[in-house]
């Protein structure tokens, strides 16, 4: 990936720019989307010529203009017609490391890291995650790890990280699986001694925060050690820690989420007793591993939801007979009544979040269940759970309009409204015009006719310098074209690598 | 013709003065056809060193002296497809990639002790083999194993598997072997006379070709009968049902090591599953690359996991003689056939039993220690 | 005596036998190969018939249309087997399945008397991997390790009798591929076999000729002139490997020169060149669509998302391919990205079942619903190129070999369920297989 040119970044960032610009005219502002219909996340039945009412960013009210509790146009609202679209709330990405410079940092326990300091805007990955409908992205560092730092959740647009945060320090990583160069016991006694040593740590400073207490009272120490550290404890706050282990404390303490990685089901009770007995696992979530579905009994007793990895298949051989057993993951843990976000996979299909809710529907999974997996679920994990993923009032403006249905083929993201701004129009995205020319099924309606003269007119233009000049006249207008293209060039979809 | 006549001298020097002389020996069993089954208390009846009769009711000429081995069986001597027996362990001529001229009678040695390591273990005819550093490598040359040639019959050596373009000289891959294979073939069978090579694009000599999978065993087949070819299948690829699903295995005779080639977790049943594929199996020494015993002891593993013990006999004995074309002559103590057989002290598929005796030609070859 | 020695025998191998193996082995045909599907039709470049069937009879098409039309050619008897919805098998008209771990001729630059057939495990994964997603048939191509490769097979991914074509067209490469695929690719020390000579297009193009030249000029030809000479009298296909613009169009101008008419495969960059591959009548094989972030792929690609749609318009006959490398989409996927960049849906289903069929030159035998075509067909849950539906049965020569007609539940509750009421027979037999 590291062929992206300076172009390409220069490009990316050019392009947030006009994005930004946009989306300027922002601030309190009241919107209404009227027309649409609006397609819920947990799959009830979509509400047909609905209208969003959004004040200060914020859902106010979901509904009709007509029959009960009609709701209101105020005078000054914006009103955006969308008749004949779907609206559907902003996809959410619940676990990513795409976006930063590299994914995983090779100091194997890192709390002290935070993915801000690597997040890079300009990055194509946010324009493309934009453009397929995604608002809510969940950087956090990659599996290899043994802790690692703090991740975040941004926004997939501005110029700055701190622009594009809407939750800093989300969540801290740790992985049981073995970190490149370990095996998972080595991984398991590294973990143990990562809070084994804060435990020593904690009680060493409760003793030291104890005697310091009573001496500016000027008291002696009467009690114990042992009391002391206990009565220390209390008297400990996150500015009397180093920063080796200050995020550990407050995932000790109950004040910060974890994203633990099981990469196989073998890990899997250990990852739960891990997390149980330093007191996270409520607020744990656990990504896993395509082949860690063989431990669903796990996660079903611990009552966490959890990621799924990227490809839903997974394959087995047996190796005597040499048959080949296939399972779809979501399948069971839908089956199991595990609730589950779904990540994008690698293909050029699966990348779209969508498709993965698609494939899971067409294996036998409720629409409701593929939805959320999409969309509150991830929100959820990532604590937006009061904030993203759901059309309900009090809820983040993040919509998307749609051309059609959201799992349909042939549906293309048309608007995306972020905190109720229009962060993204179709029609205005160069980049998707370079790579369509107006042939595609959203734009034939609004552009086709002109697309079509357009290509008219190339074909004629051809055809006259291949009279005129022959070979020699194709190629030089083979090398224009060629010029033009070479500012398109950056794939939008690219894959940015990494875990 | 040297060389014949000493081999010859070798063969007469091992067995005993009297010449045609009758001899009639009884055992518990006696196996005339492995795929027949076995009689009880049968006679065998040797004459001028080819069976006369053999079973339940034979009739002895007045004054014969009958040997008698009661509770042993008697079996047709073992038919060992591959082996390199007798040669001093240069067994590839690498040069070339059809090397049409190698004879590899040239090259064995007369009483070298690997005969006498394959007599042991009950084998009386082998087929003294190249190895499989060329397509072609040569003619192999079918011996008893008392030293002597099988007249002029003489085997083709092929190999498709990669070691056979691992000498510095294309082509490299499987489809460029074949496709040579195949233009080579076409030319030579409408050639008259010429090596071993021109015999068996017509389909005279048979060849045993090593095979590393089913794609080349397969492509080979479609092959066979544009030119009648006769093809004994050396495989050393690794078999799961899987592997042969679909495989139209119908009547291929195909070698099987002594288990060097196929160790996978399914391996042990590899004879079983080619069987019931329909092809017929036949279990090879390899000796002195592995023991000359491994051939019976395969054949017992494949015996305890899933083979048939007529199935698994007939591998050690008919069937590698029909495959090599010596049906008749070796392989069954039919009337007319050479009369090589092997005492055994209980059935030939238990692992208890020994070897007593090997007789080749009627001719006592072989006694264990302690045996009269 | 026999009987009475062989149970000797029998009861040896009776002491010595341990368990037993179970074979998989495939049923013998039944005598009775009717099999009649109603559902909604998908033909490819037609609309979709809401109602329609197909009537199988001994592994052919005996009729498919509408139900209206169909019904009184079902035969007697014949249970009716209510589906969401068929179309064609799909046909991967470029493909390495089977060809696993086994390297490329190495020996020469031109190698058209090979066979890839040679190289070919019929058993190998990657045909039920196919058949899952619902390829009934493929076209296994030569690795492009040289300027004039090997002569590709056509096979079914499963069935009795699988070799379609045994050796048909030849592959051709111009681009890097032929220098860079080779597994011993020396910078430096003296050239063997093993080292590849031209690695510049100019290079590759150069022994192109050379090989026609020499073809057409030989008295006595080689087998390998012989096949040239083949494809010349345009006895025998060419299929070339050409990416990028500069390779497709040396690709174009040596064809003309050799008086071949080709197939570019792959072709990315094919949407600078329509009016010229048009020119040239060569019929393109394109893709895989967003395929251009692989290592293997040399030099940058400039990828339009529409070019299926292009094609479509340009009149340049085409048919789409996932080329089934890992981890990239299947050819469904590639026909379901097409119309997402602008395809009609029933252009895109023909793209990947009667176009590729007509590649291959089998028109008149797969690749649709038609009378006497092989009875090689899919039963999806629903449209066959929605992401919401997938294959629930794929049926080759008329027997099923992946999957069931008859699901146990229907997978969505709108759908009627099959059977129900329409023929009670069938609802006393909810899994019988065919």
């Amino acid at each position: 990936m590291s062929k992206l040119t300076i172009r390409e970044v220069c490009a990316g960032a050019l392009s947030l720019v006009g994005l930004l610009l946009l989306a300027a005219p922002a601030a309190a502002e009241t919107v209404v989307l009227k027309g649409a219909t609006i397609v819920f996340s947990d799959g009830k039945t979509p509400l047909k010529g609905g209208v969003i009412l959004i004040e200060d960013g914020k859902i106010k009210a979901v509904g009709k203009l007509k029959g009960r509790n009609p709701i209101k146009i105020p005078y000054d609202a914006k009103v955006i017609n969308v008749e004949g679209k779907t609206v559907f709330p902003g996809m959410v990405l619940a676990h990513t490391s795409q976006g930063l410079d590299r994914p995983n940092e090779s100091v194997p326990v890192g709390p002290y890291l935070d993915v801000f300091d690597s997040i890079d805007p300009s990055k194509l990955f946010f324009e493309s995650s934009l453009r397929d409908g995604v608002t809510s992205i969940h950087v956090i560092q990659g599996n290899d790890c043994l802790v690692a730092g703090l991740g975040r959740v941004v926004r997939p647009f501005g110029m700055t990280v701190d622009a594009m945060t809407s939750r800093a320090a989300s969540a801290i990583k740790i992985s049981v699986a073995g970190k490149r160069g370990y095996d998972r016991v080595r991984q398991r006694a590294n973990l143990r001694a990562v809070f084994d040593d804060l435990e020593d740590y904690l009680e060493g400073l409760a003793e030291k925060r104890y005697a310091e207490t009573e001496k500016e009272a000027e008291r002696e120490v009467t009690v114990s050690p042992a009391k002391a550290r206990e009565l220390g404890k209390k008297l400990i706050s996150d500015k009397d820690l180093d920063d080796k282990h200050r995020n550990l404390y407050r995932l000790v303490n109950g004040r910060l989420d974890a994203y633990v990685y099981v990469d196989r089901a073998q890990d899997a009770i250990f990852a739960v007793e891990l997390a149980k007995a330093h007191g996270f696992l409520k607020r744990t979530t656990f990504v896993l591993g395509v082949e860690t579905f063989k431990a669903v009994k796990v996660f079903q007793a611990a009552k966490r939801p959890v990621i799924l990895s990227s490809s839903l298949d997974y394959r087995e051989t047996d190796r005597l007979t040499g048959e080949e057993t296939k399972t779809f993951v979501p399948k069971v843990f839908a089956d199991a009544k595990v609730r589950f976000a779904l990540l994008p996979g690698t293909q050029a299909t699966s990348r779209w979040l969508w498709y993965q809710a698609a494939r899971c529907v067409s294996e036998g999974i409720s629409r409701g269940q593929a939805l959320s997996a999409i969309t509150s679920t991830p929100a959820e994990l990532c604590g937006l759970g009061k904030r993203a993923g759901r059309i309900r009032a009090g809820y983040d403006a993040d919509l998307l309009v749609l051309s059609g249905d959201p799992l349909e083929l042939t549906t293309q993201v048309e608007q995306v409204l972020v905190e109720g701004r229009v962060v993204y129009d179709r029609s205005k995205d160069w980049r998707l015009r370079k790579l369509t020319s107006g042939v595609s099924k959203g734009d034939k309606k609004a552009d086709g006719k002109k697309a079509d003269g357009k290509k008219a007119d190339g074909k004629k233009a051809d055809g006259k310098k291949a009279d005129g000049k022959k070979a020699d006249g194709k190629k030089a207008d083979g090398k224009k074209a060629d010029g033009k293209k070479a500012d398109g060039k950056g794939k939008p979809k690219k894959n940015e690598g990494g875990k | 013709m040297s060389r014949l006549t000493l081999i010859c001298a070798l063969a007469l020097a091992l067995s005993s003065p009297a010449a045609a002389q009758d001899l009639a020996i009884s055992a518990g069993q006696l196996v005339v056809d492995a795929e027949k089954g076995s009689v009880k208390g049968g006679v065998l009846l040797i004459r001028g060193g080819k069976v006369v009769s053999a079973g339940a009711n034979v009739k002895l000429p007045a004054g014969t002296k009958l040997l008698k081995r009661p509770g042993a069986w008697i079996v047709p001597g073992f038919v060992d497809a591959r082996a390199h027996l007798g040669l001093e362990r240069d067994i590839d001529e690498r040069s070339q990639a059809f090397a049409n001229d190698i004879d590899l009678a040239d090259r064995v040695v007369p009483g070298h002790k690997d005969f006498a390591k394959h007599r042991a273990a009950g084998i009386t005819t082998a087929l003294i083999s190249p190895g499989d550093q060329s397509l072609l490598a040569g003619a192999a040359v079918p011996v008893k194993t008392t030293g002597a040639l099988l007249g002029t019959q003489r085997v083709a050596k092929l190999s498709l598997t990669s070691s056979a373009s691992m000498n510095g000289r294309p082509p490299t891959s499987q489809g460029g072997r074949l496709a040579l294979l195949r233009a080579t073939l076409k030319k030579a069978h409408a050639t008259k006379g010429g090596g071993p090579l021109e015999a068996f694009a017509r389909g005279d000599v048979p060849g045993l070709v090593s095979v590393s999978n089913f794609t080349s065993l397969e492509a080979l087949q479609r092959l066979a009968p544009r030119f009648g070819l006769r093809l004994i299948y050396d495989l050393q690829a690794s078999v799961s049902p899987r592997t042969v699903k679909g495989v139209d295995l119908k009547g291929v005779f195909l070698a099987i090591g002594p288990g060097r080639v196929e160790f996978g977790q399914a391996a042990r049943q590899v004879p079983a599953v080619l069987n019931k594929a329909g092809a017929k199996v036949l279990f090879t020494s390899r000796a002195p690359y592995g023991p000359a015993s491994g051939m019976r002891l395969r054949a017992i593993q494949a015996a305890k996991d899933g083979l048939s013990g007529a199935a698994a006999l007939a591998g050690l004995t008919s069937i590698p003689a029909q495959a090599l074309g010596l049906e008749g002559r070796v392989g069954a103590l039919t009337p007319g056939a050479d009369g090589d057989f092997v005492v055994f002290s209980g059935p030939p598929l238990d692992l208890r039993s020994r070897v007593l005796e090997v007789y080749v030609a009627g001719r006592r070859v072989y006694r264990a220690d302690g045996e009269e | 005596m026999a009987s009475k020695s062989s149970i000797h025998l029998a009861a040896l191998s009776l002491c010595l036998v341990g368990a037993g193996v179970s074979f998989a082995q495939e049923p013998a045909p039944k005598k009775d190969t009717t099999l009649v599907l109603r559902g909604k039709l998908y033909q490819p470049a037609q609309e979709p018939i809401p109602d329609g069937g197909v009537v199988i009879k001994d592994g052919k098409i005996f009729a498919a249309g509408a139900w209206a039309r169909l019904a009184r050619l079902v035969p007697k008897g014949a249970k009716v087997i209510r589906v969401p919805a068929i179309s064609p098998g799909l046909i991967e008209a470029s493909s390495s399945a089977g060809t696993r771990g086994v390297y490329a001729e190495q020996g020469s630059e031109v190698v058209p008397e090979l066979r890839v057939i040679d190289n070919v495990n019929l058993r190998d994964r990657a045909f039920d991997r196919l058949l899952e997603r619902g390829v009934t048939t493929v076209h296994i191509e030569p690795d492009p390790a040289s300027v004039v490769g090997s002569q590709g097979c056509v096979v079914k991914t499963a069935g009795k009798a699988r070799i379609l074509i045994e050796a048909g067209v030849i592959g051709g490469c111009l681009g890097s591929d032929a220098w860079t695929r080779g597994w011993n690719r020396r910078p430096f020390g003296a050239p063997t076999h093993m080292t590849r000579r031209p690695n510049t297009l100019m290079g590759a193009v150069w022994v192109f000729r050379e090989a026609f030249f020499l073809a057409k000029q030989a008295k006595s030809p080689t087998p390998a002139q012989a096949v040239l000479r083949d494809v010349m009298a345009g006895k025998r296909g060419l299929h070339f490997l050409a990416r990028r613009r500069g390779e497709i169009e040396a690709a174009l101008r040596v064809s003309r020169e050799a008086g071949v008419r080709i197939v570019l495969k792959e072709a990315q960059e094919v949407h600078h060149l329509l009016d010229i591959v048009a020119e040239h009548k060569a019929s393109v094989i394109f893709g895989p669509l967003e395929d251009l972030s692989r290592s293997r792929r040399r030099g940058v690609l400039q990828p339009r998302l529409d070019t299926p749609a292009l094609l479509a318009l340009s009149g340049v006959p085409f048919c789409l391919t996932a080329s089934d490398e890992q981890g990239q989409d299947d050819l469904r996927g590639q026909a379901m990205l097409a119309v997402r960049y602008g395809l009609e849906p029933s252009v895109a289903l023909d793209a990947v079942t009667a176009a590729p069929a007509a590649i291959l030159g089998l028109e008149k035998r797969i690749g649709s619903l038609s009378k006497g075509f092989d009875a090689d067909l899919v039963v999806w849950s629903g449209p066959p190129l929605s992401a919401t539906s997938k294959p629930l049965a794929v049926v080759i020569d008329g027997r099923v070999v992946s999957g069931t007609l008859i699901q146990p539940k229907p997978s969505k509750g709108s759908k009627p369920a099959p059977n129900k009421n329409k023929n009670p027979r069938g609802s006393k037999k909810p899994t019988q297989r065919f």
